[in-house]
This record gives structure tokens, C-alpha cells and sequence, in this order.
């Protein structure tokens, strides 16, 4: 038996060797960068203001998917070959049980380790130090959790809806039942650590781990007979969604206009509702995080502008990414054969699927924004219009935020501004074709960040600001040179009209006026905003010129 | 029949240290059948994504229809139908959108042709591309590239992989064209006895160099095959001048050889030689002989 | 009318075509005045360039085999006769050739070739006789 362990082993390692190297660093940096988030936010980081142990769960749930995402996704790969060798089912259970809980576990030992080694100084002490013995049962939960996670892989892969029902209905015992030794008197009061292990304890973890083998084998068997291919989850899906379209649009076979509404409809079904609908969905599960956490804080006023304004940030960002993969994953450095030879124009092209990528953004921010006012409206509801005004008036006072009440307005439309920069700066960055752009762009951004926040350690403050400042004065300042020569290039490469150029630059003088008049900050900080605002106008012109790039290789 | 489609002037291209076409000039005239042929990795689909404007000639110059692709892909790519080896149909498109999507591009398109083509090749409007096998795949690609009747088909090895009735499918769909007054093809492909029957032209790539464009008559005809034995076993490998490829061992040879036939001969003769069979040889080993000589 | 053409030897297609559409007009299985199909459907049907067929209907008119109607089609022509029996003599011709080839190969001489080719004929006419 060792020849098969062998191979398989070194199968998964090669797999993971990747992801494994990536995931421990990412582990060991969240924390202090949502810290760091918190600190350029204006927001006190203070370790009495923001529960510790509430945000180690958020830390370690997070943490989890990270790690457990990469484990899946390996056997995903993996399974079609292994399923092929002569050995038994249990022997493959077994085995990737085993592996994942072992890679699991060892994982998360190795990140705790580390940090509490090398970054025991900061904040986060609280939450590793010596008080703590979260880290404790920390290593059985993950075992189990995984454990099932396999399981529900296995299982699903055999897809019926009411068994993703009896999944989502047993994950949630299991959140309420960690939770409940968490918050022992009840989920109002206070966090406690979990201090040990009872024998009630372990007998449930084991139990849930012999079951999810158990699971594991019966669907290990079921995919080695063929069983699952007609029942996989595209199909059922296929078949549901078939089924309520027949009802809702019964014959809807309609031709389109022109070339372009088939192209937008073409973006639509493709990069569009996806993108909207996964954006929305995604921020709406981190809202309720959010909301747990923040308003259990009794920090509003922080929570509104988190809502208003970095959630709408992260949707654009990931819109952007979704919208700029043109490319199946086979090929996605290039723009797919399908679209790159639609007998249109690259400006044509362009247009189409900025619109799409307007369309999308728009929706994807009204699905956020609206159960972010709902909850705003839930907690008026609940402590009443005064704590509101109280928290207000607080922010006006807060010397950490220089906005004071005004940031409110400002956030929600700001948060619409930003959604769509950010969809479409990613957008353009994806479509030139080349993934380098995109990622050389994020590792500029991501490189100033941490330079700065590391070199705050040591440097004067004073210094820092000044730093700061000068790299988002040249971000700003290269921003409108290279919008500008983007302008310049597609009105003498004849993409753009030269009344949608005075039409975009008008919008953005405007934008320009109202920050200079309304935004409540220094004149230098006012010049940045309105050159970092430029974004919003000139993907347009950019797009073309990255479609073009893209579509014929020079 | 002498305008040409598609003008292709010098055109080089290299993949990193890897020449992908060196100089390479191609003449599509009007109303002919154009067979590209060449090993993997000889340019072939390096060649035709210059003629649909996905690659920006880097030397030389691209002309299809008289137009540069690059700069006008909405003329150019309009009067083209373009079906490749990858078929990267969206995969969530049934045929139905597929052809509605398509249509929507084509100001030409002929619905009454499309509804005949996609019963002939059973397919039904609700299919989903991705439950497609691959021959009904390229079957849909085909309706999408050859349903609006246009004046230049370009198939970029339309039948590798593909089972005898879809290649014939595709072939019929390439005579169907060209058979329309003035409408022109072309195609690479490995398949060299379909070049040989459906093109009047075939153009020849190796490592990126134009070995030869001649019309298909021409090639068979200038090729001769000589059988030939030899007194006694040959020691060392033959090698003659002017031939493409000599093969054989002991006795019998084979020669293949293009045009000077009776130097070759004249060179048997000199070795005692005595040649038992002039045949003329297929397009097959004409490509065999030319890569491996 | 059928004709099935190859690849595998050289002979370039249209030559095919025109020495089988010769042979079935020689040997009667095309009558004198018999419509031939149209170019297109022919190039369908043997799966080749239509050009190809094009070129051997104009290679055979041009020989007088065949004659094209304007606008009605190509026709086997009525002067077919002559012609087919020069045509007859020209494939036995090909045949022959093909035969001392071989035989001069297998070191057989012309005279034992000749009372080879009578002993089969012989043998041919009684089981043709027998049979009809």
C-alpha cells in the first residue's frame, strides 16, 4: 500500500505547494492589516474597542475558507485519476480524510506558531497571548470541519436540493454549537475563550468526523459507478432553471436588433448577472458579519461608513475582476476566438462591454446598498432615532475623523463613484489581455501600502504623513497624465466622438467642482481626490485602446 | 479569377526564440479553394489569425478584401465565416441564441439556409453548446460560419478530431461555398487527402517558411515517384540530386523527385539502376517527402 | 452514374474523372444524348472542388465526348461512337502496358504470355457460356 500513498502524496503536495506557501504568509498579515485598515480609517484600534475574541471567529471562519478552498479544489482535480488506480474505496476515504485534516491542521498550527513568534508585540496579543487558549480546540474544530467540508463535496457530487438544505441546516448547528462555547451566556453578553475540551465535547467532533467519512466512502463509491454523472449540481441546476424559464418566458427565443444588444446580451448572460448577483450575495453574507460585529460594538457610525463605502470598493474591485475575464480559464490571457471575431469595430466592442460592466456595477451596488440601509434602519429601530444622533454627534466630534456627519451623503455617493472606478479600472486592466497588468498593478499598490505601514514603525510620524501623502500625490498626478494621453490616442485613433470626449471630461470637471466646493478636507487632499477621480471617466477612452491590445496581438 | 481575396506580403512573426512564420506571402485569388498544409507548429494558425486581424503584421503587409483587418474588422470580418479546431462556442449558449446571436452580426444571414443546415445536422434549438459532442460542436460552429453566405470561409483545421460523417459534413459545406458563384476558401488541415480533393490550391508551411503555393494540379503532376533496384544491395543511403527523398533499403528504392526526372534518372541509370515503376505520387507523400527530405 | 475516385495514386482528380466518364461511355454504361449531372451536384456527391469537375467536362467537351446545351446541361455527345472505339483500343492499351510490365518483371515472355492470355480465355468463354 505504500506505492499508492506515495503517489498520491506526492500528487497532493505538488498541488498544494502552491497555494500552502501563499496562504501561511496571507494568514500571519490579515490581522495587521485590518488593523492598518482600521488606522487609516481614522478608526481607533484600541484593543477595548474592538472585541477580540469576536474577531478572531471572523479571523479563523475566514481563515478557514482560505486554507480549505485550495484542499477541495486539489481533489477536484485530482479525483478522476485517482478513482483509476486499484485500490479500494475505504483506502481513498482514508486517504483524503487523513491528508486534508493533517494539511489542515498543520496549517493553522504553523500560522499561530509563527505569529505569536514574530508579532507578539502588537495589538493582536490579545488574541494569541497567553490569556487565550483558543488555539486549543482550535485544531479538532478545523479536523472536523474539514472533515465535512469533504464530506459535503463528496455527497453533492450526487446533487439533490434538499441535501444542500440538510448541509446548510448542519453547518448552522455546528456554527451555533462552536459559537454557544464561545458565548456560554448567551450571544448578547459578552465572549468568553473556550477554555477545554469536555469528553462531551470530543465525542462530538469525533462522532462528526466518523460520519463524514462514512458520507465520504458512500460518495467515493457512488462517482466510482458512474452513479453521479447525470445528478451533478450543472444539471440539476440546469434542469431547475430550465424548468421556472419555461414558466416565467415560455418560448422566449427573441432576435436581437442589432450587433449590439446581442452583444450586451452576450456580456450579459456571461460575465453580467453573475457578476452582480455574486457581488451582492458575497457582501451581503459579509454585511451580517459586519453587523454582528460592529453594531455588537455599538459602533455605528463606523459601521455606516464601512457599508457605505468599503463594501462598494470591494464589489467594484471584484466586479472588475470578473467583468475583465473575457477568456475561458483555458486561454484567459487571450480574448476568446468567439468574441475577438465579431465583425465589429474595437471601439464597437469596447462600448459593449463597459456597458455591461456600467449595468453590472450598478446593480451589484444596489444590492448591497440596500440591506446596508436596512440595517441602518433595523438599528434606529432598535436603540431609536437619539443613539443615532449620539453617534453623530460623535463623529462630528471625533478628532480621528476629520469628515465629521457630512461623511454620511458623501459615502453613499462616493461609495457609487468609487463601485464604478473600480469595476471599470480592473475591467480595462483585464481586457489589455496580458494578467501582468493587472497583477503588477495590485502589487504597486499592495508594495506602497505595506512599505509605508511597516516603515510607520520606525519612522517619525510626521515623516510617514509626508510620505504617504507625496506617493498618493504621484498616483494622482499619474493618473491624469495617462487619462490624458488615453484621450489624446483614441480621438486620433478615431474611437471616440468628440462629443462623448467633452461629455466625459465635462463630467469629471463637475465631479472636480463638487469635491473642490463640498469635501470637507485640505486643499492638497481635495487636488488628489479630483486627480484620482479622473478614473471614472477615462476607462472609457482606455477601454478601447486595451480591446484593441487584446484583440490584435502586435 | 485573378483578383485576389486575401493578399499576404512578407509577414514574420516569432514566439519568443521560436519562428512561428518567416516571410511569408500567400495569394488567395477569387473563387478558389485554398489548402494550407504543414506540420504542428508550422504557423498555420499563426498565418490565418493574420487574415481575421488577431494578429497586427509585425512586417509586411495583410490585405483581405483590399482592407487591412486590424484597422477595419467590420468590413473584413463581415464578409468572413471563421470556424476553428477549438470551436470556443460559448458553452452556455443553446443553438437557437447561438444562431439568433449570430445573426444579429450578419446583415447577410439567411435564416431559410441556417433552419436547413440545422435540421440536416439534427440539432435542436434548446441544446446547450456545452452538451454538445464535439461533432455536433463543429456541426453548430459550421451553421455560425457558413450561414450568412460569405464571400470568404476560413477553417482552421475544421475536421481534426472529428468522426468520417462530420468531415464530410464540413467538406460538402466548403464545395457548397465555393460552388456559389465567386466565393472563396480558406483552410488548413492535416488531412491531406481532403486537401487534395477539395482545394485548387494548396500552400505548403514548414518552420514558418512558405515552401511552396502552386494550384493542386500543378504540384501532382510536377511530382514523380520512381521505383527502382539496383544490381546489388546498396551499401550507404542513396542520395541523388534534385530528389526530395530517397527511401528504401538492399535492392528497392523508392525516389521521389519534383521536376527533374530525367537528371534523376539519368543518375540511376549511371548507379545500374533499373527503374521498375514511374508512378505519380499522392499529396501525402509529396508533404511526407518535403518535411522528412 | 458512378465514379469513385482515390487519392492514393497521383492521377490528378479531373484526370480520373475524364477517364472514367470515357470508360462508362465506352463501355455503353452511358447511352449517346444521357444527361450528365450538373457540376455542382457532382462535386457534391464525389466530394471534390467543383472547379475539378468543371475542368473535365471541359476537358471532354473539348475531346467531343460530351456536349454542353446552353442552359440545358452537359450531354453525352451522338458522335460518341468513333471516339469510343478509339477509346476502347486506348484503355485496353493502358492494360496491356500494365501487364508486360509485370510479366517482363516475373521474367515471362511475350509468347507465354500470349498462350497464358488464350488458355484463360478459353477457360472464360465456357464459364461465361455456362453461365449465360
Amino acid at each position: 500500500m505504500t506505492g499508492p500513498i506515495k503517489a498520491l502524496s506526492w500528487e497532493f503536495v505538488r498541488r498544494l505547494s502552491l497555494s500552502v506557501p501563499l496562504i501561511i504568509p496571507m494568514m500571519i498579515l490579515a490581522p495587521s492589516g485590518i488593523e492598518w485598515l482600521f488606522r487609516i480609517a481614522g478608526l481607533p484600534t484600541a484593543g477595548e474597542n474592538i472585541p477580540p475574541l469576536t474577531w478572531h471567529c471572523v479571523y479563523l471562519a475566514l481563515g478557514f475558507l482560505l486554507m480549505a478552498v485550495p484542499l477541495v479544489e486539489a481533489y477536484k482535480g485530482t479525483y478522476q485519476r485517482i478513482l483509476a488506480y486499484p485500490v479500494s474505496n475505504a483506502f481513498i476515504a482514508n486517504w483524503m480524510i487523513v491528508s486534508s485534516v493533517v494539511t489542515l491542521v498543520g496549517q493553522e498550527f504553523l500560522v499561530h506558531w509563527i505569529y505569536d513568534f514574530t508579532l507578539s508585540d502588537w495589538n493582536y496579543l490579545a488574541v494569541f497571548g497567553e490569556n487565550s487558549v483558543l488555539i486549543g480546540p482550535c485544531q479538532p474544530i478545523f479536523a472536523m470541519t474539514i472533515s465535512m467540508l469533504m464530506a459535503m463535496f463528496w455527497s453533492l457530487r450526487h446533487f439533490k436540493f434538499r441535501k444542500l438544505l440538510v448541509c446548510g441546516l448542519l453547518v448552522n448547528c455546528l456554527t451555533f454549537w462552536i459559537g454557544s462555547h464561545y458565548y456560554p451566556r448567551g450571544f448578547g453578553a459578552g465572549a468568553t475563550s473556550w477554555t477545554t475540551l469536555t469528553f462531551f465535547d470530543g465525542a462530538v467532533i469525533a462522532t462528526v468526523i466518523a460520519a463524514s467519512w462514512f458520507v465520504t466512502w458512500r460518495g467515493i463509491a457512488r462517482e466510482r459507478c458512474g452513479d453521479n454523472v447525470e445528478h451533478s449540481f450543472e444539471n440539476r441546476v440546469d434542469v431547475l432553471t430550465q424548468r421556472i424559464r419555461a414558466i416565467v418566458f415560455p418560448d422566449r427565443l427573441q432576435d436581437h436588433d442589432s450587433h449590439e444588444t446581442a452583444l450586451a446580451w452576450n456580456q450579459w448572460r456571461q460575465t453580467g448577472r453573475s457578476a452582480a448577483l455574486a457581488g451582492g450575495f458575497g457582501f451581503g453574507t459579509l454585511l451580517a458579519i459586519l453587523l454582528f460585529s460592529v453594531y455588537g460594538g455599538r459602533r455605528g457610525p463606523e459601521g455606516v461608513v464601512f457599508l457605505l463605502f468599503l463594501i462598494p470598493s470591494l464589489v467594484g474591485f471584484l466586479a472588475g475582476s470578473v467583468l475583465g475575464i473575457l477568456a475561458p480559464p483555458s486561454s484567459r490571457e487571450r480574448m476568446t476566438m468567439f468574441l475577438a471575431t465579431s465583425p465589429v469595430s474595437d471601439a464597437r466592442l469596447a462600448r459593449g462591454l463597459l456597458r455591461n460592466a456600467w449595468r453590472t456595477t450598478m446593480i451589484a451596488w444596489v444590492l448591497v446598498i440596500i440591506p446596508g440601509l436596512l440595517a441602518i434602519g433595523a438599528a434606529i429601530l432598535r436603540d431609536g432615532t437619539t443613539s443615532l444622533q449620539v453617534q453623530i454627534d460623535r463623529l462630528n466630534q471625533t478628532p480621528d475623523s476629520p469628515f465629521g456627519v457630512i461623511i454620511l451623503p458623501l459615502a453613499l455617493l462616493g461609495s457609487a463613484v468609487l463601485a464604478w472606478m473600480l469595476t471599470a479600472t480592473f475591467a480595462v486592466l483585464n481586457w489589455t489581455g496580458n494578467q501582468w497588468v493587472p497583477f503588477f498593478f495590485i502589487v504597486t499598490v499592495l508594495a506602497d501600502v505595506i512599505l509605508i505601514m511597516l516603515l510607520s514603525f520606525f519612522l517619525e510620524k510626521e515623516t510617514i504623513t509626508l510620505l504617504r501623502e507625496t506617493s498618493i500625490g504621484i498616483a494622482s498626478f499619474a493618473i491624469v497624465v495617462s487619462s490624458a494621453w488615453a484621450f489624446w490616442t483614441t480621438f486620433k485613433r478615431k474611437m471616440m466622438e468628440p462629443g462623448s470626449a467633452t461629455l466625459l471630461l465635462s463630467f469629471w470637471v463637475i465631479e472636480s467642482l463638487a469635491c473642490w466646493f463640498f469635501l470637507p478636507a485640505a486643499p492638497h487632499h481635495r487636488l488628489f481626490v479630483i486627480g484620482i477621480l479622473m478614473l471614472s471617466v477615462s476607462p472609457v477612452a482606455f477601454a478601447p485602446l486595451a480591446i484593441s491590445r487584446n484583440r490584435h496581438v502586435a | 479569377m485573378s483578383e485576389s481575396i486575401v493578399d499576404i506580403k512578407g509577414i514574420s512573426r516569432s514566439f519568443g526564440k521560436k519562428v512561428a512564420l518567416d516571410e511569408v506571402d500567400l495569394s488567395v485569388p477569387q473563387g478558389s479553394v485554398v489548402g494550407l498544409v504543414g506540420e504542428n507548429g508550422a504557423g498555420k494558425t499563426t498565418l490565418l489569425k493574420h487574415v481575421l486581424g488577431l494578429f497586427k503584421a509585425r512586417t509586411g503587409t495583410v490585405r483581405v478584401f483590399g482592407k487591412d483587418p486590424v484597422t477595419d474588422p467590420e468590413t473584413v470580418l463581415g464578409e468572413i465565416g471563421y470556424l476553428s479546431e477549438v470551436r470556443d462556442l460559448p458553452d452556455w449558449m443553446k443553438i437557437g441564441e447561438l444562431m439568433s446571436y449570430t445573426k444579429a452580426f450578419f446583415p447577410s444571414w439567411d435564416d431559410a439556409f441556417a433552419e436547413e443546415l440545422r435540421e440536416m445536422f439534427e440539432l435542436s434549438l434548446d441544446q446547450k453548446v456545452k452538451t454538445l459532442s464535439r461533432g455536433q460542436r463543429a456541426r453548430a460552429g459550421l451553421i455560425a460560419a457558413i450561414a450568412h453566405r460569405p464571400q470568404l470561409l476560413v477553417l482552421d483545421e475544421p475536421s481534426s478530431g472529428l468522426d468520417p460523417v462530420v468531415r464530410r459534413d464540413i467538406l460538402s459545406a466548403i464545395i457548397r461555398t465555393v460552388a456559389d458563384e465567386g466565393r472563396t476558401v480558406l483552410f488548413s488541415s492535416h488531412l491531406l487527402d481532403e486537401v487534395q480533393r477539395v482545394s485548387d490550391h494548396v500552400a505548403m508551411l514548414h518552420l514558418g517558411k512558405m515552401l511552396l503555393t502552386s494550384p493542386m494540379d500543378d504540384v501532382l503532376t510536377s511530382h514523380h515517384r520512381l521505383t527502382v533496384r539496383f544490381e546489388q544491395p546498396l551499401e550507404s543511403p542513396l542520395k541523388l540530386d534534385g530528389a526530395l527523398r530517397c527511401e528504401g533499403e538492399g535492392r528497392e528504392w523508392t525516389v521521389l523527385c519534383n521536376g527533374e526526372q530525367a537528371s534523376v534518372e539519368a543518375q540511376l541509370t549511371q548507379l545500374n539502376g533499373e527503374i521498375v515503376e514511374r508512378a505519380a505520387p499522392s499529396l501525402d507523400e509529396i508533404f511526407v517527402a518535403r518535411m522528412n527530405g | 452514374m458512378q465514379i469513385h475516385i482515390t487519392e492514393a495514386d497521383g492521377t490528378p482528380f479531373y484526370q480520373q474523372v475524364v477517364n472514367q466518364i470515357k470508360f462508362l461511355v465506352a463501355s455503353g454504361r452511358l447511352d449517346e444524348g444521357e444527361q450528365l449531372p450538373p457540376v455542382r451536384r457532382l462535386a457534391e456527391q464525389l466530394l471534390v472542388n467543383p472547379n475539378t469537375i468543371a475542368r473535365a467536362y471541359r476537358e471532354l467537351e473539348s475531346e467531343g465526348v460530351v456536349a454542353s446545351k446552353r442552359g440545358a446541361g452537359v450531354f453525352v455527345s451522338d458522335s460518341g461512337s468513333p471516339l469510343s472505339r478509339k477509346e476502347k483500343t486506348r484503355i485496353l492499351h493502358e492494360r496491356i502496358d500494365a501487364l508486360l510490365t509485370e510479366s517482363s518483371q516475373l521474367d515471362v515472355g511475350v509468347d507465354s504470355l500470349l498462350k497464358l492470355i488464350e488458355q484463360r480465355s478459353k477457360k472464360f468463354d465456357s464459364t461465361r457460356g455456362g453461365k449465360s
